[in-house]
């Protein structure tokens, strides 16, 4: 080789070894300081949505997307506190806190131009009402919500009544005192509700505005078509191949502020949540648990955090949700499930219902299926720790595991074993968690009590479908809370108020004195309300309502170059605070 | 005279070959194949591991949290932990049980329905034969996984159900085989004797046919239980197989399948049980075909 030869090779390995440099830099997920030329964020979502009709929307994944196209009179900011959204200001409810009047801001506008004005609010607000869909009970306060949910009409037939002001679709509490095309709006409930605007705050729900003019092109789907899907909201759809992907774009010009960064928004539906963790890995998406879809595979999660490169990316946040059991309390025709814990089985099914909640160690559920990581023992009562009317660390009896008493307690209610002989917990396996729960249970029952019980997997639709027909004898529970009030809780899972026992109600528990303490709660304002709603609480520990399991933490992943994404215990941060810096 | 006879008779025991059942020339073939051997010797080793499993495993198999979570193979769990902390070692062995049940049980079924369908089919004929066969052929079309899925969900995913799923809907081969062994034997002269000699139906058909299809019965049902064992962890890692906390190879893998970069044990460990249990009931089975079936001698 000569002289040339040599230092030409030497040249070349150092221009490699600079190039490989260089590119390795190029790799680094953090930010390098000053806004991408391209403003396209990019994350997955696992299952396509249910609907992003505001009307229809029961589902948190769902409400995390359209919180971002539609927007309500107030809103929920980071902190969770009550601010204006449309209206002006948030209104004081007049002295017997029976009427809100609510000024609307006079620049709003749709995303197709359309200007807002109170009769969208009437219009949406009475569709919603008339829609009956899973939100619309909180609407129950306004005066005249008890004619409009009657409504079954729907889609053309429904927008036909709205349009003529038809009286079974209007609520009567519900006025525009400056006109239709006016800027106020005037609310009157049947009785004070301490909660009305937390409810009137709430992401994505029946109380968002949409525009008539784009729903009445297509009643029954115009959600699902860029071209009809209208809100008011910072993002307008651009592009949807259900089960595929979806594309949101910017609004020009949006009313409100900030005024959003990014350009474009596109999400892949994907069926995976490890899939989902391998993509943003290998570099496809920028964000992951975002869309309402924050519960990744503790593998994966222990993986990343092991990682030295990725322990950064990974935000651990707890979210306002508990796990419980449900027990089949009530027996009648309309309840397929009968089993061993009726509420009218006396004190017997109350021990039964003990044994069963004794036998389990939560902390060793939330150290095992959890690692401590993605769940924490709910330990104080229902309602998730950080939550108004959070009983507090260690207060709630049936969280602890005791299984001495446990099997003094079963001994006594079924001393021959025909009573827990044949159950079943049923669950849906969707969340990778719920399996491994319910393994650890059907241990604990086995182990701690000597009953086997059977384990059912259902899909999460037709799961939940069931459960609230009260199929099911031993079947998983949770909730989301919607907003920071413990009525929330009381007034959607139990008692006659939600319909219990015979719609709505996994359980079937209602009694006169839990309706009582609830209505009477209700009517309080927050402060009063508190030790009120703490009682309730109480009171479904005296009867063994439930077996509390865990309160969750969402796992979220964010690339170092993406600022202002981040999550509180309720929702996603809006996507006009995002950014993606140079990377 | 004494000392001729013996001579004789020495002299006839030198000159004629040893005489030997089938049973025993097979065995003597199958001992020469040194895969078929090596098979047959892991084979017993599964069972013998599937017994003990019935009264001990290192660890109760449904106990959970007995060990770190995701614990890779140590002294104490040999086979490490999976994603609740139960040991993988009992896990595997009580799954050999429900492997065996599954492929052994499902051949049995398999005989029992397909050889008398066959025999009947291929003694018979005519219009009873053409009815069968159209039969067999219907199952044929049908998609196998489909109906096993359905069938399961139907009946409910318990081990009898899941090995009812399999048998319907691989019973046509061993009544294909048996269909064609019977067509076939029921021409030769031993069974047109039997036949002559006032030999009833029943007694021509179980007496003298099928004893003399049992070598490629018990080669056709050899490579069935692979196939079942297969197919049993199949619908066991789709969810639809055997219910918890009854371990099967295919579920265990299939729990394992989101931990597979950071805990690969728990995948591997099932999986390559499976496979080395497949791929012995395949070389047994090709064993088993050389060693009963003379016209393929070496």
């Amino acid at each position: 080789m000569t002289p040339t030869s040599v230092r030409f090779l030497k040249a070349l390995c150092v221009g490699m070894a600079s190039f490989l440099t260089l590119a390795a830099c190029g790799t680094s997920t953090g930010g390098g300081g000053g806004l991408a030329s391209n403003q396209t964020l990019k994350f997955p979502i696992i299952g396509d949505f249910g609907t992003l009709d505001v009307g229809m929307i029961d589902a948190e994944t769902d409400a995390e997307i359209a919180q971002n196209l539609y927007d309500g009179l107030l809103r929920f900011d980071n902190n969770l506190n009550i601010v204006p959204d449309i209206a002006s200001e948030v209104p004081t409810p007049s002295t017997d806190g029976l009427t809100y009047t609510f000024k609307l801001r006079n620049d709003v506008t749709f995303s197709n131009g359309d200007k807002l004005t109170a009769k969208d609010v009437l219009y949406s607000w009475n569709r919603g009402a008339a829609l009956q869909g899973g939100y619309a009970y909180l609407m129950g306060p306004i005066v005249g919500y008890d004619v409009v949910s009657k409504n079954k009409k729907s889609g053309a037939a429904l927008e036909s009544l709205l349009e003529a002001n038809d009286p079974s679709v209007t609520m009567s509490g519900l006025t525009a005192p400056d006109g239709p095309g006016g800027y106020t709006v005037q609310v009157k409930l049947t009785a004070p509700a301490g909660y009305f605007l937390s409810e009137v705050a709430l992401g994505a729900v029946c109380f968002w505005i949409v525009d008539v003019n784009a729903v009445k092109q297509s009643p029954d789907n115009w959600w699902s078509s860029p071209s009809t899907l209208i809100g008011t909201g910072p993002f307008k759809m651009t592009a949807y191949t259900p089960k595929q992907s979806v594309e949101f774009s910017a609004v020009p010009n949006w009313w409100g502020t900030p005024k959003p960064t990014l350009t474009k928004v596109h999400l892949d539906i994907l069926q995976d949540a490890h899939s989902a963790i391998t993509a943003y890995e290998q570099g496809s998406y920028d964000l992951y648990g975002f869309g309402g879809y924050s519960n990744a595979p503790i593998a994966d999660i222990l993986r990343i955090q092991s990682s030295g490169t990725e322990k950064s990316q990974l935000l651990l946040h707890p979210k306002v949700r508990t796990t419980w059991v449900s027990f089949n309390m009530t027996a009648d025709s309309s309840r397929p499930a009968k089993g061993p814990f009726l509420l009218s089985g006396g004190q017997s099914a109350h021990d039964l219902r003990m044994a069963f909640a004794l036998s389990i160690d939560k902390t060793q559920l939330a150290s095992v299926v959890c690692h401590n990581i993605v769940c924490q023992p709910a330990t104080g009562g229902l309602i998730t720790k950080g939550l108004a009317g959070y009983l507090g660390d260690d207060q709630d009896p049936l969280a602890k595991f005791d299984a001495g008493q446990a099997k003094t307690l079963l001994k006594g209610a079924d001393p021959d074993g025909s009573k827990t002989k044949g159950l079943t917990y049923t669950y849906d396996p969707n969340n990778p968690l719920n399996k491994d729960v319910a393994v650890f249970l059907q241990d604990q029952w086995q182990t701690n009590l000597g009953v086997h019980v059977d384990l059912a997997a259902v899909d999460h639709s037709a799961f939940i479908k069931a459960r609230l027909k009260g199929s099911y004898v031993l079947a998983r529970d949770g909730w989301q809370a919607d907003f920071n009030h413990p009525q929330d809780w009381f007034d959607s899972l139990w008692g006659t108020a939600v319909g219990c026992p015979d719609a709505n109600c996994t359980s079937g528990y209602t009694t006169p004195a839990y309706d009582a303490a609830v209505k009477k709660a209700d009517q309080e304002p927050i402060e009063q309300a508190i030790p009120d709603y703490q009682a309730v609480s109480r009171m479904l520990i005296q009867d063994v309502a439930y077996i509390p399991l865990y309160y969750s933490v969402g796992a979220f992943l964010i690339k170092g170059y993406v600022k202002g994404a981040g999550t509180n215990a309720f929702f996603d941060y809006y996507w006009n605070q995002y950014q993606i810096q140079n990377h | 005279m004494a000392t001729a006879t013996t001579t004789a008779q020495v002299s006839e025991a030198e000159i004629l070959p040893e005489q030997q059942t089938l049973w025993s020339d097979a065995w003597r073939r199958l001992k020469r194949n040194r895969l078929a051997l090596v098979a047959t010797i892991y084979l017993v080793f599964l069972i013998v591991v599937a017994l003990v499993a019935l009264v001990y495993t290192p660890y109760r198999m449904s106990a959970v949290g007995i060990a770190p979570t995701y614990a890779p193979p140590s002294a104490a769990h040999w086979f490490g932990a999976d994603s609740i902390g139960r040991d993988v070692l009992s896990r595997l062995m009580v799954g050999a049980q429900v492997s065996l049940i599954v492929g052994v049980g499902t051949q049995l079924l398999v005989i029992a329905v397909g050889v008398p369908i066959g025999l009947l089919a291929g003694y018979y004929r005519g219009w009873l034969d053409s009815v069968l066969t159209f039969i067999i052929n219907v199952f044929y079309g049908i998609p196998d996984l489909l109906v096993a899925m359905i069938m399961v969900f139907l009946l409910g995913p318990s081990l009898t159900n899941i090995i009812v799923a399999i048998v319907v809907t691989r019973w046509m081969d061993m009544a294909r085989l048996m269909r064609g062994q019977t067509m076939s034997l029921r021409e030769r002269e031993f069974i047109e004797a039997a036949r002559a000699s006032g030999a009833k139906p029943a007694r021509i058909l179980f007496g003298h046919i099928f004893p003399n299809a049992l070598g490629p019965i018990i080669v056709q049902a050899t490579f069935g239980v692979p196939a079942a064992i297969l197919f049993e962890a199949f619908l066991s890692f789709l969810g639809v197989g055997v219910q918890p906390p009854t371990p099967s190879w295919g579920s265990m893998a299939s729990d394992g399948i989101s931990a597979l970069e950071y805990a690969p044990h728990i995948v591997l460990v099932p999986s390559i049980a499976l496979s080395l249990t497949l791929l012995a009931f395949n070389f047994l089975g090709d064993g088993l075909r050389d060693a009963l079936d003379p016209r393929q001698k070496r």
